[in-house]
């Protein structure tokens, strides 16, 4: 047996020590990995950026839209959970372990995230600002690696970052619900939602880059989405796909674009690669100092994005 | 019953020992209690939402690193010429601390489904009515966000007592893990 030589006493009681929990979370922001340069959002794309600040000074309505979109939430969420899978640390825990490193990458609350059976390749997300669930495409499991899906996640949590959901919900319902009821009284607040969905799809095609951590995957997962074959993929000539978009720029029905909530993909291929170049991402991807401003980066994506003009 | 199972008494200092982890984590459950309240009134709900697991999680594996190292010091004093106490734990101090703190994510979902439905209501009938009388339809679409706005304070208030609440919860459980750990180091040292 043990000989004791000693007095318990000789035992001092350790303390609490720091518990500041706004300093914790100042830290934590300074830690995370997708905060370069020191600024939070500093990736997001200029135009999406002041749009939403618009939306922000029209906080009652948000407050009322997030209420209904709650509303829809639990009625929706019950259906889900019907006939969806929820990924969780025991269902699917390697696809559960990419949306916990895009949540660590973004610095977001890991999101609830469910696989729906569709043959199509597509992924959403919905809820509120507060509260959002990314809905995944069975298709995108089968067709995607996991740099390609961490790149999908990413996208989707970068709606989550930038507060996008609760619009994005609310475009949802507006399209599907509302539209059928209002019928052209619902068109000027589409096309409105329509125009900045269509700039916070580039901040998140960016936010899928920095969650892969290389721009790669990220294109390879814009293109995929193009083709929606993984056959062809091999063969792709990314430049010939790009140049479609000159092509298309020559044609009046460049204009239906209006009517889409998503940039044309040789866009979004185009400004992800601009995007690429910027200062922030080559310091994230650990490519090393130099690279473009943000400001001049989102110069040139106007230009690729816009559609009139 | 094997000879080895037989539970042997257990010398005074290390009762002692154990009396006072045992104190020490009635304190440390006390004090978080104490100060937690405060704590989340300083913070927004997203940001409790957010980052409350993880600052239990990070308060509770820096205090119990720190419990745990003064525990093995503390043995190594009382067993001063006996260099097996110093290696009689087969958990190093990290071990304890962290295996307990992965565990701590509260949860703290409120329901604010009754005042949303209000809003709903209120929206639907206020578009419904706003072409039949404009000044009807036009309260009810003012009412709103008003509604909305009071439904936001309630529900942040009920999630911060919500977050309190399952946090102590969450760390009740890890304490007691914390505290097994600490008398399991403690009867091994006996042994």
């Amino acid at each position: 047996m043990l000989r004791l030589s000693g007095d318990a006493s000789l035992f001092s009681v350790a303390s609490l020590g720091e518990f500041d929990f706004p300093a914790f979370i100042r830290d934590r922001a300074r830690r995370r990995p997708g905060n370069v340069l020191g600024n939070d959002h500093g990736y997001a794309y200029v135009s999406d950026r002041n749009t939403r600040a618009t939306f922000q000074r029209l906080k009652p309505v948000e407050l009322a839209v997030s209420a209904a979109v709650r509303t829809f939430k639990n009625v929706g969420k019950a259906e889900l959970l019907g006939h969806a899978v929820k990924i969780g640390p025991r269902q699917f825990p390697r696809v559960h372990a990419l949306v916990e490193r895009c949540a660590e990458t973004l610095g977001i609350p890991v999101p609830t995230v469910y696989v729906v059976s569709n043959p199509h390749l597509n992924a959403a997300t919905y809820g509120t600002n507060e509260d959002a669930f990314i809905l995944v495409n069975s298709a995108l499991m089968d067709h995607f690696s996991d740099a390609e899906l961490l790149s999908v996640i990413g996208h989707e949590c970068g709606h989550i970052h930038n507060n996008h959901v609760v619009y994005l919900t609310a475009m949802h319902y507006l399209t599907n619900v509302a539209g059928i009821v209002l019928r052209n009284l619902a068109v000027p607040a589409l096309l409105s939602l329509r125009a900045w969905s269509r700039r916070a799809e580039v901040t998140c095609d960016r936010a899928g880059a920095l969650c892969a951590g290389d721009l790669e995957p990220a294109l390879r997962a814009l293109t995929k989405l193009a083709l929606g074959s993984q056959k062809l993929y091999e063969e792709l000539n990314i430049d010939a796909f790009l140049e479609q978009h000159s092509e298309a720029k020559q044609s009046l029905g460049r204009f239906g674009e209006v009517f889409s909530s998503h940039p044309w993909l040789p866009k979004r291929v185009l400004a992800l690669q601009a995007f690429a170049e910027s200062e922030l991402f080559r310091r994230h991807a650990g490519l090393g100092p130099g690279g473009l401003g943000m400001a001049e980066v989102d110069e040139r994506v106007h230009e690729y994005i816009k559609v009139i003009g | 019953m094997s000879a080895e199972a037989v539970p042997r008494a257990l010398p005074p200092a290390l009762l002692a020992l154990k009396a006072k982890v045992a104190l020490d984590l009635a304190d440390f459950r006390r004090e978080v209690g104490f100060r937690l309240p405060a704590a989340l009134e300083s913070v927004s709900a997203s940001e409790i939402r957010q980052h409350l697991g993880p600052f239990l999680e990070h308060v509770f594996r820096e205090w119990a690193d720190r419990e745990n190292r003064e525990v093995q010091a503390a043995l190594s004093v009382l067993a001063a010429h006996d260099s097996a106490a110093r290696e009689s734990s087969p958990t190093s101090s990290a071990d304890v601390s962290r295996s307990d703190s992965r565990r701590m994510r509260p949860n703290f979902e409120v329901s604010t489904f009754a005042l949303d439905a209000s809003v709903v209501a209120a929206l639907a009938l206020g578009v419904g009515t706003l072409f039949a009388n404009a000044a009807v339809g036009g309260l009810f679409l003012l009412a709103a966000p008003t509604l909305a706005a009071f439904g936001r304070e309630r529900g942040d208030r009920a999630l911060r007592q919500r977050a309190a609440e399952s946090a102590m919860v969450a760390l009740e459980e890890a304490v007691t893990r914390l505290g097994a750990e600490l008398e399991r180091l403690i009867d091994d040292v006996a042994r």
